[in-house]
């Protein structure tokens, strides 16, 4: 299944992966119009952690055995046997939290713009590749299917 | 200071309509021009510490910046422009050695644009490159004054088997080498691309005079090695790794002085390569300490070839003077495999600026007059002419082979490849685009999987404009334009540069 | 989601028959089918509905969910996993010697492996009444208990679908505009939130001296209580209902333990639940509080029990249940 990677070595803190998942999640599609226009605040699904000059862009990584789907007392973060791909059903998602509690890697983010509900990386399921791969000015981020049982060292 | 007599040089027009407050600017500018107001949800930009970069307006996804040139309103003189005021303002200011970087950007004539060069019509017809074999391979070495073969007739057919032993020979894949430049003045990720782009299309990079750095040594294959004043990371190690040898005398730059990295810029990473101590200055002295004379070089040169095994091409790089075609054949008569000449307008990591745009000649006339010369003198196939200095197109490249180059050197067009703008502030070591720097947040912008590829592309593309023109002159092969003048001409050039530069003026014919 | 197709083929034995169809039950039903693909898994359940998310009831009843979206695994996950789901079917007796269970219309199944998962269900308090027609009568039966309460209209409580449902039609057919709820634990105020986004008054009686005792510290607690009083409601501490006013058969109002009293005209009793295991004969399979299980769940009987839990721990369980 291919997912999202990140080259920490060629991250460089810019966010424009935060940007254009804001612009891909917002209403009109549209940069300027999604930011100037929208009123309701877009949460980026990507999150790009900093320290000192060291960053990287961490999203959903789709776990094979997700916590959150576990923790999900509603039904609404399903795991597609078909594509692997984890997604949350707004329409179900009751904002209890537990699955931004569970997750291990810490991003899953709380949605309180319209409903409270969370909101997490879809991989894009209607792209090519991802926007954030797309997007990413230095090519830090990937989409590639690794062998994950075999650790990639560089 | 509150009395402000430097004007900054830019100014940045923001759109309000397109800016959408995402910060890139704010983030990646290592000038700190842009700031990011809270309270009213704005950017502010500061313009007097723009340096032209451009970082910034090529990141902004909404293409909402535009950075302009802004001309400081002076009363009009054309005696003392602006940048002669700016100039004395500054020194004033500070009472030191104004300093600069890349290539000298004064208005002397640039004779690339009064060359113009030839094509079939009638008779010799051009060739396609892409239906016939066209070859740009280049040799760089020493060539034979004779060359003796052994006949054999014993088995009844004819054979021939060559018995002179060539001299050690470079051979690249189109006539382009990368020029040198220091690890230490451009960081690693930028001389990895340029070592793995060199590689991967068959041609040489030159490690300048910041020795080799450890995690570079795959590519040796495609080294040439520098040994220059301050003699920075030579040993025989070094020596043995490289697949050529360059003894620089001086670089076009800076003809006569030699180079400064602060002792800020040298890491720890930085002192390994070049062998010396952490945080202190690197200077190499303008000459070679041990290299007083023609016959001083000319025993460097052996002592090279000796320490190496006579494996490798031995060659000396100067900067164009004004009597450099003597210069160029005393190095010769040296034993040098190859004479790298460096132009006027050659580049460099920091200079101070009064010499780089004051000393030396166009690259043009140099390369003219020393082949002129070394053909006169009988000895141009004992070297190969290598011109750096503002190497800026294909079209440039051809007219170089044509008035007497090898090959070529590129360096600011390989930098500007990789991103580069010219600002001219490499010397500052925060260089917006990850190149001219040693931080290591700034470092990490130049990723050498996209360096690589865009060099790769730089040179494909410059390979195939100038198949492309050797087709179109009805050549098929590089060889035939080394040192054909005739197939240039000059225009709006007078007869003295004419003859200099040994072409006629269009229009004449034979 | 409506209850589908009770497909329970022949009576052969049945491989893992499950008691109750929601969290636990399906999670153990996921975690059989990746170790045993093959032998019957069958659900029996005593509710109509066919499967959803406790949580989402109180959702439900404040109209902030539809009653098609409240459901917790959907149809693909019973055929992905094969199970089998018998709705409507109340188990009323296990024979453990004969591995047998006896369902309410008398059908009797045999089971390989009995997994006991069928939650808890409500505590009803003995209270007294008095008032007019509680009975056919129409004399006053005198209290109300677990047996009984459900002869007056307008008190409920709140652990299922159903209860939910006949709460929302209550209150429409009726125009409640103030409810009571005994007890301030988890479930009194999940129902509180439900009813003051209906823009329903509510009043919370509970016997400690703090809402959500059980759960939260003080300082918690008067967060969460400053949040509710701000909203025109009232929340009795210390105190508990001591006398519950019928008239004609409807709630009326009560009195509390101070003697206070109230008019009211619903009243939802939210003190706890208990395990709901009424069909466990306690000579065959020992019970305490709840099932009596050893380290691998199992009971004395060697049957498969899950204690009911609050939904908290039941989440934490089943993720580690499953690893």
């Amino acid at each position: 299944m291919k997912k999202i990677y990140i080259r920490e070595e060629y991250c460089i803190g810019c966010r424009l992966c935060e940007i254009y998942c804001q612009v891909k999640h917002s209403k009109s599609k549209k940069i300027i119009k999604a930011f100037k226009e929208e009123l309701v605040d877009i949460i980026p699904r990507v999150l790009v952690e900093e320290i000192g000059y060291n960053s990287f862009a961490i999203q959903c990584r789709h776990c094979a055995d997700a916590p959150c789907v576990d923790a999900c007392i509603s039904g609404a973060m399903k795991k597609n046997k078909n594509t692997g791909v984890v997604t949350c059903d707004e329409d179900k998602c009751i904002g209890c939290w537990s699955c931004i509690m569970v997750c291990p890697y810490g991003v899953i983010r709380r949605n309180v713009s319209d409903k409270k509900i969370v909101s997490k990386c879809d991989l894009c399921e209607d792209e090519d590749i991802p926007v954030c791969v797309k997007n990413c000015p230095n090519e830090a981020l990937i989409f590639k299917e690794i062998d994950e049982k075999i650790q990639v060292t560089r | 200071m509150a009395l402000k007599l430097n004007q900054s040089e830019f100014e940045i027009e923001r759109d309000p309509e397109k800016c959408i407050s995402c910060q890139v600017c704010v983030r990646q500018c290592s000038n700190d021009v842009h700031d990011f107001d809270s309270d009213n949800d704005t950017i502010f930009s500061d313009d007097s510490s723009c340096v032209g970069c451009h970082r910034c307006e090529s990141l902004c996804p909404t293409g909402a910046l535009r950075i302009k040139e802004r001309e400081t309103q002076f009363k009009t003189n054309y005696n003392w422009s602006a940048g002669h005021l700016q100039n004395i303002y500054r020194q004033a200011d500070a009472g030191g050695v104004m300093l600069t970087a890349m290539g000298s950007d004064k208005p002397y004539p640039i004779y690339w644009d009064h060359i113009l060069f030839n094509a079939s019509q009638v008779t010799n017809p051009s060739i396609d490159p892409l239906r016939e074999p066209m070859e740009i391979k280049t040799f760089i070495g020493k060539k034979s004054d004779r060359l003796e073969f052994e006949t054999n007739n014993a088995s009844g057919k004819n054979s021939f088997k060559l018995k002179s032993k060539l001299s050690p020979q470079l051979e690249l894949s189109t006539p382009i080498i990368f020029s040198a430049m220091s690890y230490g003045s451009i960081s690693f990720n930028a001389c990895k691309s340029l070592a793995r782009a060199s590689q991967e299309f068959g041609t040489y990079y030159n490690t300048g005079e910041g020795g080799l750095h450890k995690d570079l040594y795959k590519y040796a294959g495609n080294t040439i090695v520098q040994v220059a004043s301050g003699r920075f990371g030579v040993d025989i190690d070094y020596l043995k790794k490289g697949a050529a040898i360059e003894i620089k005398i001086g670089q076009g730059a800076k003809p006569g002085i030699g180079g400064h990295l602060p002792g800020e810029k040298v890491t720890k990473d930085i002192s390994n390569t070049r062998m010396i101590p952490e945080g202190t200055d690197a200077i190499s002295p303008a000459p070679h300490h041990d290299i007083y004379s023609i016959e001083d070089l000319s025993q460097l040169i052996y002592a090279l070839k000796e320490a190496t095994e006579w494996t490798k091409p031995v060659g000396v790089k100067v900067s164009a003077v004004h009597n450099i075609a003597p210069i160029a054949s005393g190095i010769v008569r040296a034993g040098a495999d190859f004479v790298s000449i460096d132009g006027l307008r050659g580049g460099t990591g920091a200079a101070p600026q009064v010499i780089r745009d004051n000393i030396g000649i166009p690259i043009e006339l140099a390369i003219a007059s020393v082949d002129e010369r070394l053909r006169e003198e009988g000895i141009r196939h004992r070297a190969s002419i290598l011109a750096a200095g503002s190497i800026r197109s294909s079209s440039d490249i051809i007219k170089a082979i044509a008035l007497g180059a090898d090959a070529v050197y590129i360096g600011t067009a390989a930098l500007i490849a990789m991103g580069c703008h010219l600002c001219q502030k490499c010397y500052t070591g925060k260089c917006n685009w990850g190149i001219a720097t040693q931080d290591p947040y700034l470092t990490k912008r130049l990723n050498p999987d996209i360096g690589t590829r865009r060099l790769l592309n730089l040179l494909r593309a410059w390979s195939l404009e100038v198949k492309e023109i050797l087709g179109g002159t009805g050549i098929n092969a590089i060889e035939s334009l080394r040192g054909n003048r005739e197939h240039l001409r000059g225009i709006d050039l007078s007869d003295r540069e004419l003859s200099i530069l040994g072409i006629k003026h269009a229009g004449e014919a034979w | 989601m409506k209850a589908k197709n009770n497909t329970i083929k022949e009576n052969k034995i049945i491989d893992y028959m499950i008691i109750g169809n929601s969290a636990a039950g399906l999670a153990a039903a996921e975690g059989i089918r990746k170790l045993d693909k093959d032998r019957r898994i069958v659900i029996f359940t005593e509710e109509e509905h066919f499967n959803y998310s406790k949580p989402l009831i109180t959702y439900y009843l404040a109209g902030k969910a539809d009653i098609d979206k409240i459901y917790f695994k959907d149809e693909k996950f019973y055929q992905d996993n094969d199970l089998e789901v018998k709705t409507k079917t109340r188990v009323e007796d296990i024979n453990a010697d004969n591995l047998m269970i006896r369902a309410e219309n008398g059908d009797e199944y045999k089971f390989g492996k009995l997994l006991i998962a069928s939650g808890g269900k409500p505590i009803i308090p003995k209270i007294k009444t008095s008032g007019t027609g509680l009975n056919q009568s129409g004399k006053s039966i005198g209290f109300i208990d677990s047996t009984n309460y459900k002869k007056i209209d307008g008190i409920f409580t709140l652990t299922t679908l159903d209860d939910a449902i006949k709460i929302k039609k209550y209150i429409k057919k009726n125009e409640i505009e103030n409810i009571s709820i005994l007890g301030g634990g988890l479930i009194g105020l999940k129902s509180a939130e439900a009813f003051l986004e209906l823009g329903i008054n509510i009043n919370i009686i509970e016997l400690a001296d703090r809402i959500l005792a059980a759960t939260f510290d003080r300082e918690a607690s008067s967060i969460i209580e400053n949040a509710i009083e701000d909203r025109n409601s009232k929340i009795y501490k210390n105190n508990t209902i001591e006398e519950i006013y019928v008239k004609n058969g409807k709630i009326n109002g009560f009195r509390l333990k101070d003697s206070e009293e109230t008019s009211c005209n619903l009243l939802v009793i939210a003190i706890g639940v208990s395990p709901n295991i009424d069909f466990v004969d306690p000579g065959k399979i020992k019970t305490g509080r709840g099932i009596i299980v050893d380290d691998h769940m199992q009971t004395s009987y060697h049957l498969l029990k899950r204690q009911p839990l609050l939904p908290v721990y039941l989440i934490l369980w089943i993720m580690t249940a499953k690893r």
